[in-house]
């Protein structure tokens, strides 16, 4: 073993099911996704092997000294332990939401968690956003119904752009800078199939064919991410994408006052921050350019992201020489 | 005249050809155009009713004051509502 | 677009950006309470951990009678028309649902959507349209006084958490045709 190698901790993908199940039934298993840190505790016999797939790179940790929210994902009881088996989700203790089937654990505790990081994480303004990151800047995808942001956002991590997250731009008012909200990125339908050929190598869980989002399925984030997910990114710009059928790929400047709205409009909690969420999104329309990107053609429009970046990199560039 | 003033700590920023507002009184913010926002600026100073604030706005603009009346007063209700400005209790020194 | 990246500093008049001769109805757009419509996608995935079994999902890009929307009116000009907004479609909407709480909008008032090239008349006053703003009354054409016209496209209309209707999806967006909501989530009218 290189010395490299020894020196990594072990992930999830080097340990045994067997370890993470037992973590699950103990003591819990800690996920670090980088601004929050969860800890999962469950009895589903199923759950283990789904984790390793979608967390593989994570690092594997069975004792940590703190979660941002303790989760239990634990199979109902009675009846509905044997019939049309359940499992239920429970947040510090509490019941959260009502149950969901017994196999399929993951969404449940994907969503799940994804409502409480909105729901309390109120040091940071959580724009409902993909966020990417290169060249130490975010790239922020707000999520706009039909918009295509989880396929777009799932296959610019496939062409060398860190993922931040698929759901929150979580930005640091203090600190002026985006942080990881790390996890798998949730593909629905039809984008499954296209990230699978848009990228053969890339790692996706189980499909869970029964939602009420349809099929869903989730995108791995991939080493760097993962390994990276305590590094900051600067605001650099934001795509207001829209996949239309059909359609040539339109690239169109946004306003500031179209910016505006759509940054805290898709904000989970703007209003809850009052002031400080103004502020903020102020701050976020002075400093990222913006583009509306009207799209069909993935490879089109991921081509069209990547010769724009540079010339974001060089005003942001510009801006602090002046 | 009824007078209005300007919500104590309303936050106004330009973006773009439009301005954004954040009300700390109601937690609301509003868009608005310069018409709106030049409203403010003039509350800014002090107080004022809906004559004075033509006054100044018509030296702005280039416009008659009693052009401007009904646009400015018709706004007072918009702006209360999104809590940019407040109506001034009536005082024996500022008659009606 | 080369957007200078602006001094967070710098103190803009918006008297100095009057236009001599020019004054438009003043307006103030309440912008939807930021958090409600990604906490209505929250909720609506909430409710779906409430019901084990599964309905059909929507997957028919197409507007269909699920969604909550305007119809959009265009004001033809020299070329590109201008895109409005009912005042009236919307508070019919807002009256058929009970205990729902005035629209940002009323009845005798129009919102632009997006802007063509032509100024419009709106009362005895020329104005040149803003996206986004609402205006004290029916926007007609200037040289023969048309009025609006519905053109076949919708609008996806916005709520707050306390159910009321605060604006609309897309607005400034300068499409004419956008934003038909696709998701099932947005029949909710009160998010819960």
């Amino acid at each position: 073993m290189s010395a490299a190698a020894s020196d990594r901790p072990r992930s999830l993908a080097d340990v045994t099911q067997g370890a993470i199940a037992e973590a699950l039934a103990v003591n819990g298993l800690w996920l670090d996704l980088g601004a929050v840190t969860l800890n999962v505790r469950s009895d589903s016999p199923v759950l283990a092997a789904q984790l390793k797939i979608v967390y593989g790179h994570y690092p594997f940790i069975d004792k940590g000294d703190w979660a941002d929210a303790h989760i239990r994902i634990m199979q109902a009881r009675g009846l509905r332990r044997w019939v049309r088996p359940q499992v239920v989700f429970y947040c510090d203790g509490r019941l959260a939401f009502d149950p969901f089937p017994a196999d399929s654990p993951l969404p449940l505790l994907e969503w799940g968690a994804n409502w409480l990081v909105a729901q309390r994480l109120n040091d940071l303004l959580l724009l409902h956003a993909g966020a990417v990151e290169r060249d130490g800047f975010a790239l922020l995808l707000p999520a706009m119904p039909g918009s295509g942001k989880s396929t777009l956002t799932a296959a610019l991590t496939q062409r060398g752009w860190r993922l931040l997250s698929d759901e929150f731009g979580a930005y640091d008012p203090e600190a002026g800078v985006f942080r990881a909200m790390l996890k798998p990125v949730a593909l629905k339908n039809a984008s499954i199939e296209v990230i699978r050929d848009f990228a053969p190598d890339a790692v996706i869980g189980p499909v869970f064919p029964k939602t009420r989002k349809g099929r869903v399925a989730h995108l791995a984030a991939n080493m760097a991410s993962v390994q990276r997910r305590y590094e900051t990114a600067r605001p650099g710009a934001v795509v207001l994408p829209q996949w239309q059928k059909g359609s040539p790929t339109r690239w169109e400047p946004l306003a500031e006052h179209v910016l505006f709205p759509a940054l805290s409009f898709n904000a989970f909690n703007y209003n809850l921050l009052g002031e400080a969420g103004f502020r903020a999104a102020i701050t976020l329309v002075r400093q990222c350019l913006g583009w509306q990107l009207i799209y069909s053609d993935l490879d089109d429009a991921l081509a069209t992201i990547d010769a724009a970046w540079p010339g974001v990199v060089e005003r942001h560039a510009q801006a602090e020489a002046s | 005249m009824q007078r209005f003033a300007r919500v104590e700590g309303i936050l106004v920023e330009p973006i773009g050809h439009l301005w954004a507002a954040f009300s700390p009184a109601t937690g609301e913010t509003a868009l608005l155009n310069d018409e709106s926002a030049s409203i403010l600026e003039v509350l800014e100073i002090e107080p004022a009713d809906t004559a004075a604030v033509c006054a100044v706005l018509s030296s702005d603009s280039g416009i008659a004051p009693d052009e401007l009346f009904a646009l400015v007063d018709g706004s007072w209700q918009q702006l209360t509502e999104v809590g940019l400005v407040r109506e001034l209790p009536v005082s024996r020194n500022h008659p009606q | 677009m080369n957007k200078k990246l602006q001094d967070p500093t710098a103190h803009t008049s918006a008297r100095r950006r009057l236009v001599r001769g020019a004054f438009a109805a003043p307006a103030a757009l309440t912008l939807y309470s930021g958090s409600a419509f990604a906490a209505t996608s929250l909720s609506c995935v909430a409710k779906e951990f409430r019901n084990p079994t599964y309905p059909a999902v929507i997957t028919d890009l197409s507007p269909s009678d699920t969604y909550l929307r305007v119809p959009l009116y265009s004001l033809a000009g020299r070329s590109t028309p201008s895109t409005w907004i009912n005042g009236s479609d919307i508070n019919l909407l807002a009256q058929q649902i009970p205990g729902t709480d005035p629209p940002y909008i009323t009845n005798f008032q129009w919102q632009c959507f997006s802007v063509g090239l032509s100024n419009v008349k709106i009362n005895t006053v020329t104005v040149t349209p803003i996206a986004g703003i609402v205006y004290a009354g029916q926007p007609s054409r200037i040289s023969n006084g048309a009025l609006p016209m519905q053109n076949g496209s919708y609008v996806a209309i916005r709520i707050n958490t306390n159910g009321k209707i605060v604006g609309v999806v897309g607005v400034g967006v300068p499409t004419g045709n956008t934003s038909a909501v696709h998701q099932s989530c947005w029949t909710s009218f009160k998010p819960a």
